[in-house]
């Protein structure tokens, strides 16, 4: 029982060392709000360490990592029901980055990254999960393997997320 | 370096690390959890405690005092111990079918999309078989508690037609309505459901 125990918080500690940034980076793309988006963070790190209990290799740790913590950030936000109603859009429909909350104050990369992620908060879930798992480097594969998307729905929407990427450079050319 | 290795760089470096949360208060907040799930089982415990309570006073004592003497006190008897096994069968059914899906022990082994169809298939079952384990259980024991006294109480000549109707229909108008308000929400569930399996097909 010792062992086991030590096992899964030796487990823990090594994908949180790793994966940590990262499940800040999708709390925040799921939560707006800060003191929310926090206890998110806090409420996905308690899945994941209680999650290597039944962890057997059945994928990689990465995949492991990133299903408990989309999945705990879905049910999230169905919980707070704020996301519910409309709102939301596919990156089928969408034509360019979102403009950050605060153009003023960002500048540069961190411009960038403020534009990705108030296009994440636009998005469906489905394609906001590609999109930050796109956004994480995971390979198409990985993607599927977490969203459960087949791979032609997770290609066909990677090429979308490029396009839209892309876009800003292409205008800058045009002007 | 193409757009999209840019975006992740600032993606990847934006917002600030923040130290993670000991082990100690991650089992606090595991056991939080536990501690709710708990909690909802106890009020849903006591509630069917306090109704096997009521009628089980009934079987064992009798007739409450203002029913009519000559409805037996056999059949008073007979419709609450019927109540209460139709409470102690819903009870079950209440805690088999509602419990949620947790994420630590189902959501590593499934995909989002998985994970989430499960979950809806399992609220709109529950909600959508309602009459069969939350309706239907009650069924014979008030039907033995509502019909045998008016059927019997030498009173029923003298109350007006609207009101013998009224007396008789009032649980199935309850019950109607619960069962119409879950066949809604089943409906909205397998919309949902449908929007899944329209993702999953792409």
């Amino acid at each position: 029982m010792q062992r086991a125990h030590i096992s899964q918080d030796e487990q823990y500690a090594e994908a949180a060392a790793s994966f940590g940034a990262a499940i800040q980076r999708l709390a925040r793309g799921y939560e707006a709000d800060a003191d929310l988006c926090r206890d998110l963070v806090q409420d996905i790190h308690a899945a994941l360490w209680r999650s290597f209990a039944y962890f057997e290799q059945q994928c990689s740790i990465r995949s492991w990592v990133y299903r408990i913590a989309h999945n705990v950030a879905v049910s999230h936000i169905q919980r707070s029901r704020r996301q519910r109603g409309g709102g939301l859009e596919t990156l089928e429909v969408i034509e360019e980055l979102a403009a950050p909350d605060n153009p003023e104050a960002e500048t540069g990369e961190a411009q960038m990254a403020a534009r990705l992620l108030a296009t994440i908060h636009r998005l469906a879930p489905t394609d906001r999960q590609v999109m930050l798992l796109f956004l994480e480097d995971l390979t198409a594969a990985e993607i599927g393997e977490v969203t459960g998307l087949s791979p032609t729905a997770v290609s066909s929407r990677i090429h979308r997320l490029k396009a839209l990427l892309a876009k800003p450079y292409a205008d800058k050319e045009i002007d | 370096m193409s757009p999209e290795d840019e975006a992740r760089r600032s993606w990847q470096s934006s917002g600030s690390a923040s130290a993670l949360p000991p082990l100690e208060e991650l089992r606090t907040r595991a056991d939080t959890f536990r501690r709710k799930i708990q909690r909802r089982n106890l009020i849903e415990y006591l509630a069917g405690v306090l109704v096997l309570l009521g009628f089980g006073w009934m079987v064992i004592v009798g007739p409450l005092p203002w029913t009519p003497a000559v409805i037996p006190a056999a059949i008073i008897r007979l419709g609450s111990a019927l109540v209460m096994i139709g409470t102690v069968f819903t009870l079950w059914q209440l805690h088999r079918r509602t419990a949620p899906l947790d994420p630590p022990v189902d959501g590593g082994r499934n995909s989002v999309l998985d994970y989430q169809r499960a979950e809806l298939v399992r609220q709109r079952d529950a909600i959508d078989s309602v009459f069969y384990w939350y309706i239907l259980p009650f069924v014979p024991g008030l039907a033995v508690l509502l019909l045998a006294p008016l059927a019997l109480s030498p009173q029923i000549g003298e109350l007006s037609w609207f009101k013998v109707v009224l007396k008789v229909s009032l649980a199935p108008l309850v019950f109607a309505a619960v069962w119409w308000l879950n066949k809604l929400g089943a409906r909205k569930l397998q919309a949902m459901i449908d929007e899944i399996d329209a993702l999953r097909r792409e």
